[in-house]
């Protein structure tokens, strides 16, 4: 297992058994069956005893591998860098766009253009070329978007 | 019950429906689409469905679904062009493909690579429709007569069925499965309409949103891993384009080849929760394991393209069939058209055929036009397309996740929702990472809660007891395939021990 895939594992696990227990003890809350035998609370409370007993192995698994260290190779060099932190930073990103939609802060066409362009500048790494590519797309689809939704669809946007 | 179900020829009736302007119009939109996105790595089948599920709610329900299953077709086939041109699968299903498909455009022979991987996946999605059109009826009888426990039972065996095949790991394919049902369980209970596991949020009344869960985990998902792989651009071949269209002697040397892998497909694709992705890598073993030439396999093999292509697209056909019959899904694409099905207010199964005909007159007429559509289009397009997967991803992964937002928050106005979808999209991207397959986690999603309703009603029936699981024929069966399954992987690791050299 690579340190990565470890700490994916060890990640996911905790998150499964934290949202397990979390439903486990707000199941506890739920009427006694009344008009059948199961009652609503017994199918949730199997799965979350089946899925926090199914993802403790995988913790103890994880945990354990990165105590003792990546045991598989480290990546092939010949292939690409991975970029964690831009990931990272276009998920905020995206986050934010959302916040921004949400409270008002900017109308649907100005909003998403922006983020967009910010978005597609993080990507292209300040590369001219697709940057006014990635402009030109942001305002048809920042503007021309708030209007094929609002004139067309008829939907409702911020 | 008795219940009239049509047979084969009202079925064939049913292409009638798609010979007018609407339908016609969004099977050519689906494919054209399908094909795009299925072409661009890193943007899936999947994630154009996805993002069009919010879109499809403002539609009639049967244009919808002209639209969604075309996708489905062209996403599927359009996988092979950047699979032999760049050497990555623009989906799943198209992995296969990359062995042999770009060698040969390495060697040369970029055009006859594509040419034999159009003509094989047209071969393929007929005999799936065939298939399709031929079996549907007669199970769709046997289904109409399964009572709660065998619906029960079913939906267990489809779970296990593809928590076996969907990843290294069994005990992670169950898990997600598991895991997937839990997330349905928030809400109110279908039974009985009491309120459960919402800690008094207003906003989890409704439980989590198919919808928001499922653009999360496929769109948003893939997103972040595109951005993570951004430097990643393939190994790039030029397109010349000789030897595109077949020739009349090819259908003499593959023809066997297509039809053997498509029913390998068909098959496949009709096993509950596998797929096409699963469909390609079985035709392609069996390809090698019967061609007089196994050592040209990997290394640019014609027979090799063939199996693969014909085989993801008849799974298509194949995975429709326990769609429309039983409500199962054949694959995590037909679960996210069952989920589109759920946002139409219609019950998939058997009963459609009665209730909603024109909804399985959509599926077929779909699913043949959608493959003559995508041979067409992809003989024609394939010069601007291999062109398209070019375009770069900082273009292209900003735009789908407004697509995501906007989709999601149009479906209801809600922002509950789009925050749930960005949440699942972290969700999906650690199952990746982690290698929790996202399959088991969608099918235990969709299925669970009618897994729960059919057992809690069967148990309302038999006034609490559990024994007619064990004693009704079909049941005892889905129940028995279902325990195989869990134990293959222990069989077979023993007998490998046993085997191997002390």
């Amino acid at each position: 297992m690579t340190r990565a895939a470890a700490v994916a594992n060890l990640l996911f696990g905790l998150l499964v058994v934290a949202a397990g227990s979390a439903l486990l003890a707000d199941s506890a809350r739920l009427p006694p069956p009344r008009f059948d035998i199961l009652g609503s609370a017994a199918v949730p409370r199997a799965l979350c005893v089946l899925v926090i007993a199914m993802a403790l192995p995988l913790v103890v698994r994880a945990a354990l591998a990165l105590r003792r260290g990546p045991s598989a190779p480290p990546p092939d060099a010949a292939l690409p860098p991975r970029r964690p932190a831009l990931a990272v930073a276009a998920f905020a990103l995206a986050c934010l766009y959302v916040a921004v939609l949400q409270n008002g802060w900017l109308g649907y066409g100005l909003a998403t253009a922006a983020f967009l362009i910010v978005l597609t500048g993080f990507l292209a790494g300040g590369r001219p070329k697709p940057l006014a590519i990635g402009a030109l797309v942001a305002v048809v689809l920042g503007f021309g978007g708030d209007y094929l939704f609002t004139s067309v669809f008829l939907i409702d946007l911020p | 019950m008795n219940i009239q179900t049509p047979g084969v020829f009202e079925l064939l009736g049913g292409i009638a429906y798609i010979i007018s302007p609407w339908p016609l119009f969004y099977a050519t939109l689906g494919t054209f689409l399908g094909i795009t996105v299925g072409a661009i790595p890193g943007l899936t089948g999947s994630m154009l469905i996805a993002l069009t599920l919010p879109l499809t709610f403002h539609m009639d329900s049967g244009h919808a679904i002209v639209l969604l299953v075309s996708m489905y077709m062209g996403a599927v086939s359009g996988g092979l062009i950047s699979a032999t041109l760049l050497r990555m699968p623009g989906t799943p299903a198209s992995v296969m493909t990359t062995f042999d498909g770009h060698p040969m455009a390495r060697a040369g022979k970029p055009g006859r690579a594509l040419g034999l991987g159009i003509s094989a996946s047209f071969v393929g999605g007929l005999l799936g429709w065939v298939a399709l059109v031929v079996l549907a009826p007669p199970l769709t009888r046997i289904a109409v007569r399964f009572g709660p426990f065998e619906y029960f039972t079913m939906t267990v065996m489809a779970l296990v069925l593809i928590a076996s095949v969907s990843g290294k790991s069994l005990w992670k394919g169950i898990l997600a499965g598991l895991l997937g049902a839990l997330v349905a369980m928030p809400g109110i209970d279908p039974s009985i309409g009491q309120l459960r596991l919402t800690f008094d949020r207003p906003e989890l009344v409704a439980g989590f949103g198919v919808l928001p869960v499922l653009v999360g985990l496929f769109a948003v998902s893939q997103v972040i891993k595109d951005i993570l792989d951004i430097e990643d651009r393939g190994l790039a071949t030029e397109l010349s384009l000789t030897g595109l269209f077949p020739r009349l002697s090819d259908a003499a040397r593959h023809g066997w080849n297509a039809i053997r892998s498509s029913l390998i497909g068909i098959w496949i694709g009709i096993l509950p929760g596998i797929g096409p992705n699963i469909a390609s890598v079985v035709a392609y073993t069996t390809a090698r394991n019967f061609s007089k030439h196994p050592e040209a396999f990997g290394k640019g093999s014609e027979e090799g393209i063939v199996a693969a292509e014909a085989s993801n697209n008849a799974a298509v056909g194949g995975s429709l069939i326990p769609l429309v019959t039983l409500g199962i899904p054949g694959s995590v694409i037909d679960a996210l058209l069952i989920g589109a099905l759920v946002i139409h207010n219609i019950q998939p199964g058997p009963m459609m055929f009665v209730s909603n005909p024109e909804m399985v007159h959509a599926f077929v007429a779909a699913c043949l036009v959608s493959s003559i559509f995508m041979y067409a289009m992809m003989l024609a397009l394939v010069r601007p397309l291999s062109h398209l997967m070019r375009i770069p991803k900082a273009l292209v992964l900003p735009a789908v996740m407004v697509f995501c937002v906007t989709g999601v928050f149009a479906y209801d106005n809600s922002w509950d929702n789009v925050w749930i979808m960005l949440a699942f999209g972290v969700l999906g991207f650690l199952m990746e990472r982690a290698e929790i397959p996202l399959g088991p986690f969608v099918i235990g999603l969709i299925l669970a809660p009618i897994a729960e309703a059919q057992l809690r009603s069967g148990l309302m029936l038999t006034a609490g007891d559990f024994s007619p699981i064990l004693t009704r024929p079909a049941s005892l069966g889905f129940l028995l395939v279902a325990l195989a399954f869990l134990l293959w992987p222990l069989v077979r690791a023993r007998r490998a021990k046993h085997r191997a050299p002390r």
